[in-house]
């Protein structure tokens, strides 16, 4: 739950998105600043990097599929986990809900190595490269994460059931 | 229809307890593939400050192993911690002054190079390459980039962070900055007590926040272990089986070994390893032409090897041939000790192979039977 009303005395829900904290203590303030000057420098390299060693002409490339990466995420990932959040998670028992959210999660993950095997199988430039057939082993891995939430759903209503 | 606002997203998930664990496990899976990759390169690419590091044979196997097993397992961990802190998208007002801008742009960063990462990274252990860039050289920049942009990010965070971690998934949601008795961490499953920060539900919270967040975490766990059950086979042999999602498996090639390039894509014909072929060999000593027959009239030895791939599969293969030690010695001066690594020579060795970055090669100087590395060819 992330809005609670004023029953508490802490910081305001909307202060756990505080982009830049109050560090609070000296120790801590020591390591934000070397983390940060490390995580700035190594950063810089890599732009360095990127500039030196990769030809000016395939930037646009790669500059086109870090954008991609950032839409593909927010404008469809993310909005269809949350639409199934918001459509589906409150009409199943509350008990079901941690599993299917794994089970959404592995779906996720699953699409993007379906993308990788489909396209891997059909421009395999010889026969061990993406050997198995893409289809089959797609439908193996849904049943596996089929399984898996079915297993997880009735593994904790045993456990509440002993439970009470 | 308006955006939504961080307030609207109700599910107990979408906690700084969560975020910060998953972002956790992401950033150790993240400095696990980022130090094998460094391996990689200065192994591919050597430097005169760091060893060529050719043993244990099972060295290379063991290290780009690690190196695609953890990137694939970063994938389902990037997708949870991006999941759990979405709110933080819709923070209002969008931006609060110029230090707020650029946290926000770090963050749009760090997740545009994380997903690049990840993605082109997965596509090429497939060899797909839908990108007219080279992958080699843009990988290896882009891991700066990840790194220095997630240190950064954990360092403007790390009150929220440090926090977050001290407070229990389960309970730990009392933050008023009053030291907590002993009862609260005496529960050991998870850190230590919570000290302040952290904004805390209310007292009576639904007990269902709890589970939800204890369980997001263990569907996470799962969804990792079963993914790198399906995957991990294509270098963990036993799990061959197994693994229906890899791009590879170590029991299919031709002579039961997988292989990148085929000859006819390396461009060596028939002509090539005919009857007219010969190895030449050229040091102090002078110059030789070996035939084919030439050399399998030599002391012929076995040794099985595994051949590594950077690309996270590897097979052990038997391989049956003439050691390099005894060409070399045909043409170099015969006082020198071949097997003191100090004395021994390197040798440049050039492929059939018509095309590619890898068709010359240099041999450092070792008294180990050579570790078989493959190197990617996008």
């Amino acid at each position: 739950m992330l809005s609670g009303g004023g029953t508490r005395s802490g910081p305001s829900a909307r202060d756990r998105y505080d982009a830049v904290p109050d560090s609070g203590g000296r120790g801590v303030a020591v390591w934000r600043t070397a983390f940060a000057v490390v995580g700035v420098a190594m950063l810089a390299w890599g732009v360095y990097l990127g500039i030196t060693r990769v030809p000016s002409s395939q930037w646009l490339g790669v500059l086109v599929w870090l954008a991609g990466g950032i839409v593909v995420h927010d404008v469809i990932l993310a909005p269809i986990g949350i639409l199934v959040g918001l459509l589906v998670l409150p009409r199943v028992p509350a008990s079901w809900r941690p599993a299917l959210r794994g089970g959404m999660l592995a779906l996720g993950v699953l699409a993007i190595f379906a993308v990788a095997l489909f396209f891997g199988a059909a421009g395999r430039r010889n026969p061990s490269a993406v050997p198995q057939d893409p289809v089959a082993a797609v439908v193996v891995a849904l049943v596996v994460i089929a399984v898996g939430v079915v297993v997880a759903i009735g593994w904790r209503a045993v456990r509440s059931r002993l439970a009470a | 229809m308006r955006l939504p606002a961080p307030e609207d997203f109700r599910s107990a998930v979408h906690d700084p307890r969560v975020t910060a664990r998953v972002g956790l496990y992401l950033g150790i899976a993240f400095l696990l593939v980022f130090v094998t990759g460094l391996y990689s390169h200065v192994l591919q690419n050597p430097v005169s400050w760091f060893p060529v590091l050719t043993d244990p044979a099972w060295g290379y196997r063991l290290t780009q192993g690690i190196h695609v097993a953890a990137g694939i397992a970063c994938i389902p961990l990037l997708i949870a911690k991006l999941y759990s802190a979405f709110p933080a998208l819709f923070e209002q007002p969008p931006v609060k002054g110029p230090v707020h801008a650029l946290e926000r742009a770090s963050i749009a960063l760090l997740v545009a190079a994380s997903m690049f990462q990840l993605l082109t990274g997965l596509f090429n252990t497939f060899q797909w390459y839908p990108w007219g860039f080279g992958f080699v050289a843009v990988h290896f920049a882009t891991a700066w980039v990840v790194i220095g942009s997630m240190l950064l990010h954990v360092g403007i965070k790390l009150p929220i962070i440090v926090a977050a971690l001290r407070a229990r998934v389960v309970d730990g949601e009392i933050t008023d900055g009053a030291p907590l008795t002993e009862e609260y961490v005496s529960d050991g499953t998870l850190y230590s007590v919570p000290d302040g920060d952290l904004a805390g539900l209310p007292e009576s919270g639904p007990p269902e926040a709890s589970t939800t967040r204890r369980g997001f975490l263990g569907a996470v766990a799962v969804t990792v272990i079963g993914l790198t059950a399906l995957t991990v086979g294509q270098t963990v042999r036993p799990l061959a089986g197994a693994s229906v999602l890899s791009p590879r498996d170590p029991r299919v090639g031709p002579q039961g070994v997988p292989i990148n390039k085929t000859a006819a894509e390396a461009r060596v014909d028939d002509a090539a390893v005919g009857a007219d072929w010969r190895l030449e060999l050229e040091g102090p000593a002078g110059t030789q032409s070996l035939s084919r027959d030439d050399l399998l009239a030599m002391d012929l030895h076995q040794a099985v090897l595994p051949i590594a791939c950077v690309e996270g599969w590897s097979a052990s293969a038997t391989w049956e041939g003439v050691r390099v030690r005894d060409l070399v010695a045909l043409v170099s001066d015969p006082s020198v000790d071949l097997t003191d690594p100090s004395a021994a020579p390197e040798i440049a060795v050039a492929s059939l192979q018509q095309v590619g970055s890898f068709s010359r090669s240099v041999l450092p100087p070792s008294t180990s039977p050579t570790t078989t590395r493959c190197s990617p060819c996008g």
